[in-house]
């Protein structure tokens, strides 16, 4: 009755783990691959431009173009909601930061040599060593840096996970090390669910549906949502402030689950000044 | 519309600033210019007098050793044709000749006095030279005398009385007259030795001068140079510590470092200006740091409020007059109290301005206290307070003083491991006419190293992200300006205490005021 | 098999108590109330209770020593933390010392229930599920 997130760099059998813990622990598997073709399927968006989304780096989330703020969005609402089921382990680091604060998420981070990772990449892609060791590299960098643009999280930062295990040389029976190390980690009375922690992702969940139904109105605003009860916090042009709530508030009250909606606005000065109100 | 008014407004703030640099700027402008440059110019051109005024001594000194040299051999001439006239005198009254070349040596000694007269006067004055002709006058018509005799003689007339007497008297004028001349050549010579001595001399003399000069000069444009700068490193040591009031002009004059001084003047007031929105900043930290205690104290009182409304949901229909009367009375009461939670909050992050009144400092500590009871109990740690009952009263900004307090107890709050204490101690201070409050907590401890940058701004040991690294910096400046310290005793891995000391009014306020 | 669940309900504020034992007297409970921890305490070392309600912050003694003394002296006693103060630290020590569940305040009574139900299922108390 767990879940179990996966982090680790490319060539490293981080997704083999993942998969063979999910078998063992009969758990579902989810990947980035499977959640965007989920994405794809419920918001109409080809999974080329999703790719782009979480391969781009802005220099911040802000300076991403309207459409890939309103990807990423779809992208964590998806997440969220596919493991909200439980018993899932879910291999990736996107949308790491909701699934933070939830004490029954066991974040397993992997790592391992890179010269090891090099070679692996290197014989089963039959490249040479150098060009496998700029792909990894730049594998790593890329996804350092996206998570600090998009998420503002050091995904290198071993504070943001239970477990980081080093696999060091990727044999088979490190591999196999690391699978037994999760699964008894997981079975920890530690990282059941509680009451209190499945309301916490019940809401996670909810919040990012929130802002998934209002991204192409708002695609920078912040939404905490408990039990139902649902806060936004947008800017707005004074003179249009009105108009948006409005517009929120009947948006959000369809949605399901959802008993009251309080909309926060505050002045968009930038806007203000950008059209001249 | 209200954003224009408020762009107007930043607009005229601007410009407010700007006359403030004005008046500022112009203390420090108003004073005569004097730069560097100038020094440099002035002492340039004293020096250029100074070579110029001794070549000038040494071409004068040197041309008047040359024209005494030339009066020296005029006179050495001179007293070679009395010289000689004399010794043709002697000639002529040992054997009888020479006569004629006596005179002619008087002559030439006549004109070549005559034709030098002028340098004579020059050295000599004109009575000794009056004198000197004289003599030279009344030999050669002694002479004249003489020759007239001999002629006389030769036509055997023998005058011999007479010519004795023209011998005695020819030979006292010449004696006087070689005396004079020898005495004329033997004072140019004397003096012309001593001119040479002294030109020998002025060269040390010249460099004894300006070698001190130098080192004078040297010494005042150090002091001009070095003096400033060691003063701005103080300005900007002081305002690393935290205090912005401007650099006081260095010296009488304007120059160079005028333009440094009122850029860090500037400078001073803009950090000023930004201090006020940094005590701000980090109140929003502090208030952060609390919001999350009341965030969870809050959820007390809902959750009764929350139960009481459910229970009065379910059972309004079996429920007495007395108990639904109960629960009335229970959620106005719970309202009440998450109304007090949030007004101590409210009453701690209102922006205001600096107020200066009497103040309690036992209940304004009680009163700091309570806003972190909650982050205490979070962190397991004990908070006692020992509060000296009937001390007197201070002055100063309340909300300023409990953001120094909160700070405080915040601090020693991150320092402490669970279930650690912190004792907190109001009581008269040791030194006369002050209150001391101590913040003590068994914590870690400040190690030495850091010790003396723990009140510079921006200073913290806590991570990225976690504090500002302002709070003693900015409570440091509040107790300043209460006239108060802030002083701090640390033991690594024991405690910490930090002492605040304030002034009490020992004056009623009527009074004071006046 | 008893017809009803022994439950102790620990909470400093009196309101807590005097609402919820009403509210779970309807689901076939019997609820002993505390406001000192202490007394609370002697009590736990008395008896074995089927279902430990406890709050987390108050004065003197703490809800995980309340759920500490309660694993002491029974295996089978479900103890339900309620707190105001819910972190995933929190939630992770109290799970680790064995605590059934925690929900966080402000809750509602069903919320309670609920939970009371999960508990008194995995006691075996098919009764009371079927009644909240």
């Amino acid at each position: 009755m767990s879940i179990i997130t996966i982090t680790a760099g490319s060539y490293s059998k981080g997704e083999q783990i993942a998969k063979s813990v999910a078998k063992r622990m009969e758990y579902d598997f989810a990947d980035s691959e499977i959640i965007l073709s989920l994405v794809s399927r419920e918001f109409g968006v080809p999974e080329s431009k999703l790719v782009k989304a979480i391969k781009d780096i802005p220099l911040t989330v802000g300076l991403f173009s309207q459409a890939k703020q309103q990807h990423i969005i779809y992208i964590d609402t998806v997440l969220t909601e596919h493991i909200l089921k439980n018993n899932i382990v879910y291999y990736g680091a996107i949308g790491f930061p909701f699934i933070q604060e939830i004490s029954h998420v066991l974040k397993v981070q992997i790592i391992a040599n890179l010269e090891d990772r090099i070679k692996n990449k290197a014989k089963l892609d039959g490249e040479s060593q150098q060009k496998a060791r700029k792909t990894v590299i730049k594998e790593d960098n890329q996804q350092k840096k996206w998570a600090a643009a998009v998420y503002d999280i050091d995904l290198t930062d071993p504070n943001l996970y239970d477990l980081v295990i080093n696999i060091g040389h990727i044999q088979d029976d490190d591999v196999e090390g690391a699978l037994e190390t999760i699964i008894n980690t997981v079975k920890h009375k530690k990282f059941q669910p509680l009451t209190y922690s499945l309301r916490c992702m019940k809401n996670v969940a909810m919040s990012c549906r929130v802002r998934a139904t209002l991204a192409d109105i708002d695609s920078k605003m912040q939404v905490k949502s408990d039990e139902g009860t649902v806060y936004i916090y947008t800017k707005a042009v004074k003179k249009k402030a009105q108009d948006k709530v409005l517009e929120m508030k009947q948006k959000v009250m369809r949605l399901e689950g959802v008993k009251h909606v309080e909309v926060y606005v505050d002045n968009d000065l930038f806007s203000t000044v950008a059209h001249g109100q | 519309m209200t954003n224009t008014l408020e762009f107007k407004s930043s607009f005229i703030n601007n410009s407010e600033k700007k006359t403030a640099l004005d008046t500022e700027g112009r203390d420090l402008l108003a004073r005569p210019r004097f730069s560097l440059r100038l020094h440099l110019l002035l002492v340039f051109i004293l020096f250029s007098f100074l070579s110029m005024a001794i070549i000038i001594g040494s071409v004068i000194a040197i041309s008047s050793i040359d024209k005494k040299m030339h009066f020296v051999q005029t006179s050495e001439r001179y007293l070679f044709e009395i010289a000689q006239a004399r010794r043709w005198e002697k000639n002529y009254f040992l054997y009888d000749t020479n006569l004629e070349d006596a005179v002619q040596s008087a002559g030439n000694a006549k004109t070549f006095l005559s034709q030098n007269l002028k340098k004579f006067i020059t050295v000599l004055s004109a009575e000794e030279t009056a004198g000197m002709i004289e003599h030279l006058e009344k030999y050669r018509s002694l002479l004249q005398d003489l020759q007239d005799l001999t002629v006389l003689k030769k036509n055997g007339i023998e005058n011999t009385e007479k010519k004795n007497k023209i011998e005695t008297s020819l030979r006292k004028h010449g004696a006087e007259m070689v005396k004079v001349a020898a005495a004329l050549v033997y004072k140019e010579q004397n003096s012309m030795n001593a001119m040479l001595h002294l030109i020998q001399r002025i060269p040390i003399y010249c460099f004894a001068v300006v070698l001190l000069l130098t080192i004078f000069l040297a010494r005042f444009l150090v002091k001009r140079l070095i003096r400033p700068l060691n003063l701005l490193i103080e300005s900007t040591q002081r305002i690393a510590k935290g205090d912005f009031s401007p650099v006081p002009p260095i010296c009488k004059y304007r120059g160079e470092f005028t333009a440094v001084e009122v850029a860090i003047n500037q400078m001073c007031r803009e950090l000023k200006s930004r201090e006020v929105a940094m005590v701000e900043s980090h109140k929003l930290r502090a208030i952060g740091t609390l919001t999350a205690g009341v965030a969870h104290e809050l959820n007390n009182p809902l959750n009764n409020i929350m139960l009481t409304a459910h229970a009065m949901l379910e059972d309004h229909n079996n429920l007495s007059e007395d108990g639904l009367l109960e629960m009335i009375n229970d959620l106005i009461n719970e309202a009440d109290k998450s109304r007090s939670i949030i007004r101590n909050l409210l009453d701690f992050s209102r922006e205001s301005e600096s107020v200066s009144e009497p103040l309690d400092l036992g209940a304004l500590v009680g009163e700091t206290i309570k806003l972190t009871l909650n982050q205490a109990k979070v962190s397991g740690v004990k908070i006692e307070t020992q509060i000296q009952p009937d001390l007197p009263r201070i002055r100063g900004d309340k909300q300023q003083l409990k953001q120094v307090f909160l700070n405080l107890i915040l601090n020693a709050l991150d320092a402490v491991e669970k279930e650690g204490n912190i004792k907190i101690n109001v009581k008269k201070a040791d030194s006369p006419k002050f209150l001391a409050v101590q913040v003590e907590d068994n914590g870690c401890g400040i190690p030495s190293h850091i010790l003396p940058n723990i009140f510079d701004p921006f200073f913290t040991t806590k991570g990225p992200g976690k504090g500002t690294g302002l709070g003693l910096s900015v409570s440091h400046g509040i107790i300043t300006m209460h006239r108060g310290q802030i002083s701090i005793e640390t033991e690594e891995g024991k405690y910490t205490r930090f002492t605040v000391t304030l002034p009490f009014r020992t004056v009623p306020a009527v009074l004071n005021k006046t | 098999m008893k017809e009803k669940l022994d439950i102790l309900l620990l909470d400093d504020e009196a309101i807590v108590g005097n609402r919820l034992k009403p509210a779970l007297k309807k689901v076939g409970c019997d609820v002993e109330l505390f406001e000192d921890p202490k007394k609370a305490l002697n009590r736990i070392r008395e008896k074995k209770f089927d279902i430990v309600i406890t709050d987390i912050m108050m004065p003197s003694v703490n809800g995980i020593q309340i759920l500490e003394e309660v694993r002491k002296k029974s295996d089978i006693t479900k103890v339900i933390i309620i707190t105001g103060y819910a972190t995933v630290a929190l939630a992770r020590e109290a799970m680790d010392k064995g605590a059934f569940d925690m929900i966080a305040k402000p809750f509602t009574p069903d919320n309670l229930r609920s939970v009371i139900a999960k508990a008194a299922d995995s006691l075996g108390y098919k009764k009371i599920i079927a009644k909240a």
